[in-house]
């Protein structure tokens, strides 16, 4: 015979059951409520029950990596023999997708691979992307300062996540939505429909992609889309602008900015030097003078070992100076450049924007002095005029991508997703200069992977 | 307004994410309804993160986000129709201070459910991959194993039941 403890506990099962479910009417409501008050054993078992369901709800990693490898095994060929049904549900599968909209799972993603520190975010809880299986809408995926993750989405778009790296899915019937919190996510998006296309959020703008491969870079003071094959439409504080390929677009809190290719040069295949660039020298003797000779020097730069490197000025002409590489043309005074350069032995490069690297702003990387920090600085009319410093170290251990952005007066300076300088420049050029871009040596040069350079869309 | 930048944003966001559990048992133990405990806990969430700026790390984070998701729960009671709640403001009261002493467990609770779930029998951890990390719903699960929703239900309570009663003793350090 039970005991009346034991009566409680097999009706609180019920009703725990159904509260789990959802499933508790009005009646059931009120005798919770009651046994709650009045029976202790009762109040005891709620609470520890509506804690375990909240425990379980953060298990689900631990839950998929205990499923029996016996089991899974199971499910993968109940899969394919599901998928013989699957094919003769094809084509009115198909016809659903194309009429009626994506299925439920439409954002549902998987991890292809992953390498170092990468987790999901489930329910609140952090799993390791070994054990996380699919990610649905709802969850995010982070990598770690070593991370790095290679998604494909059940849509057939692949992403590839890059370290330091937050991403989110999202979607409703309506949208479906990609969440870039921070970091940076390379992008080959399959064909979408027009009227509901994958949209890629971050903090400071939108982009929306009918199929498209692209390159979206989040940090917290810009968002940047580079594109490098197809179209995309990029909003940010009520303006919107269509970035094709080759072209780059940003987003801050002052608004957003086109930028139109001027070259993209990858010197892993390029054999020569692009004869746009023009490559000239200064002796030590005369740089800092406002007689400086600059003369022709075409074997100053040469694309050797996978990149492009600047010659030790000794070897070359047997004394000190300036190699700088510019490019021949007048370009523009708003322009944003970009260099890969490799790991290696300790190296300095400088890049020039507003001209080159004699009439125009100079930035040095790795500058020698502060130790191996930035200095921007001007060679005009005659010395050297320091305007702004980051004393911060660039490690010659990693690869890094150099950035120099210039819009008006402002120059910002950039090392991998990491504004370094942001500074507004008054120092006067000469009225006469070529209002083009040049990279320099600066001591031991770098292996230089990629050079790409934009000029502003006048925005 | 949001949290401060930098590594200070990671840190909170950190301990935002660590306290998710640990929010919704608490909320879940106020309102006695899953769904209006998800809904106030995404509210909750919410205030954190606009509070962020407020909040000093290496202070209580638990504290004050508990702080927090009560004036949530508060709120969302005041919103809901009083037949819709499961609990009086009487009931509230006595509930509040007894779910904050069951939360003192859960860290230790949660380092012991692995162990805990690898003891139940395979077909019960069968049920509860289903339900909670497949996220299929009490008749999916009955129709893919041939048995009726309810014997499902009964089945997972008996899961869940055991699984309270393991945490608890390997946690009061009893039996191995």
């Amino acid at each position: 015979m039970a005991t009346p403890e034991q009566d409680v506990l097999r009706e609180m099962a019920g009703l725990l059951g159904a509260m789990t479910d959802a499933k508790l009417d009005d009646a059931g409501r009120r005798r919770l409520a009651q046994l709650v008050r009045e029976e202790p054993e009762a109040r005891r078992l709620y609470l520890d029950y509506c804690q375990m369901h909240a425990l379980l709800r953060s298990a689900h990693g631990v839950l998929t990596a205990l499923e029996p490898p016996a089991r899974k095994r199971q499910r993968g060929v109940g899969w394919m023999a599901a998928g013989v049904a699957v094919l003769a549900l094809a084509a009115t599968a198909a016809f659903v997708l194309v009429r009626g909209g994506w299925p439920a799972s439409g954002l549902g993603s998987t991890i292809a691979a992953s390498r170092g520190d990468v987790q999901v975010l489930r329910n609140g809880q952090r799993i390791a992307a070994a054990v996380a299986g699919t990610i649905r809408p709802g969850e995010r995926v982070l990598t770690g300062a070593d991370g790095t993750a290679d998604l494909r989405l059940t849509d057939g778009t692949t992403m590839q996540l890059d370290s330091a790296t937050d991403v989110g899915f999202e979607q409703d019937k309506n949208s479906r939505q990609v969440r870039l919190k921070t970091g940076m996510v390379r992008c080959e998006v399959a064909s979408q429909r027009l009227e509901r296309p994958l949209v890629f959020q971050t903090p400071h703008a939108e982009l929306s992609v009918l199929g498209t491969a692209f390159e979206l870079t989040s940090t917290a003071v810009e968002s940047r889309v580079r594109v490098l094959r197809g179209r995309v439409r990029w909003t940010a504080e009520e303006r919107s602008v269509e970035v094709a390929a080759g072209e780059l677009s940003t987003a801050d809190t002052q608004g957003l900015r086109a930028w139109q290719p001027v070259c993209d040069w990858d010197f892993s295949i390029l054999k020569t030097v692009p004869p746009q660039l023009e490559t000239v020298y200064c002796d030590t003797q005369t740089l800092h003078t406002a007689e400086r000779k600059v003369v022709p020097a075409p074997t100053g730069i040469q694309v050797t070992g996978g990149g492009l490197r600047f010659a030790e000025p000794r070897d070359l002409l047997g004394e000190h100076g300036l190699l700088v590489s510019r490019w021949r043309d007048a370009i523009g005074s708003d322009v944003a450049i970009e260099v890969d350069v490799a790991a290696g032995a300790k190296w300095s490069l400088g890049i020039a924007v507003e001209g080159d690297s004699f009439a125009g702003y100079r930035v040095i990387f790795a500058a020698p002095r502060y130790p191996n920090g930035i200095e921007l600085d001007s060679l005009y009319p005659a010395g050297q005029t320091l305007l702004a410093q980051d004393p911060r170290p660039i490690s010659g251990e990693r690869d890094h991508t150099l950035r120099v952005e210039k819009q008006g007066p402002r120059i910002r300076v950039w090392v991998d997703r990491e504004l370094r300088i942001d500074t507004a420049v008054t120092h006067p050029l000469s009225q006469d200069r070529l209002r083009t871009v040049a990279i320099s040596n600066f001591g031991e040069s770098p292996l230089i992977r990629a050079l790409r350079v934009w000029r502003s869309r006048g925005n | 307004m949001g949290p401060r930048a930098g590594s200070n944003t990671e840190e909170f966001v950190q301990l935002m994410t660590e306290h998710q559990g640990r929010l919704y048992a608490y909320v879940l133990s106020l309102l006695g309804d899953p769904d209006q405990a998800n809904d106030v806990l995404q509210e909750a969430n919410l205030v954190l993160w606009r509070n962020a700026a407020e909040f000093q790390l290496g202070s209580n984070f638990r504290a004050w986000a508990f702080r927090i998701a009560h004036f949530q729960v508060m709120a969302h009671r005041q919103r809901q129709l009083r037949d819709r709640l499961v609990f009086d403001d009487e009931m509230l009261a006595v509930l509040d201070p007894a779910a904050r002493v069951v939360d003192e467990t859960y860290e230790e609770r949660q380092e012991r459910l692995t162990a805990c779930l690898e003891r139940l029998p395979v077909a019960q951890r069968d049920l509860l991959r289903q339900r909670y990390a497949d996220g299929l719903s009490l008749q999916a699960i009955a129709d893919s194993v041939r048995r009726t929703a309810n014997a499902v239900a009964q089945t997972l309570f008996r899961a869940r039941r055991t699984l309270i009663d393991c945490v608890s003793r390997l946690a009061e350090g009893g039996a191995n």
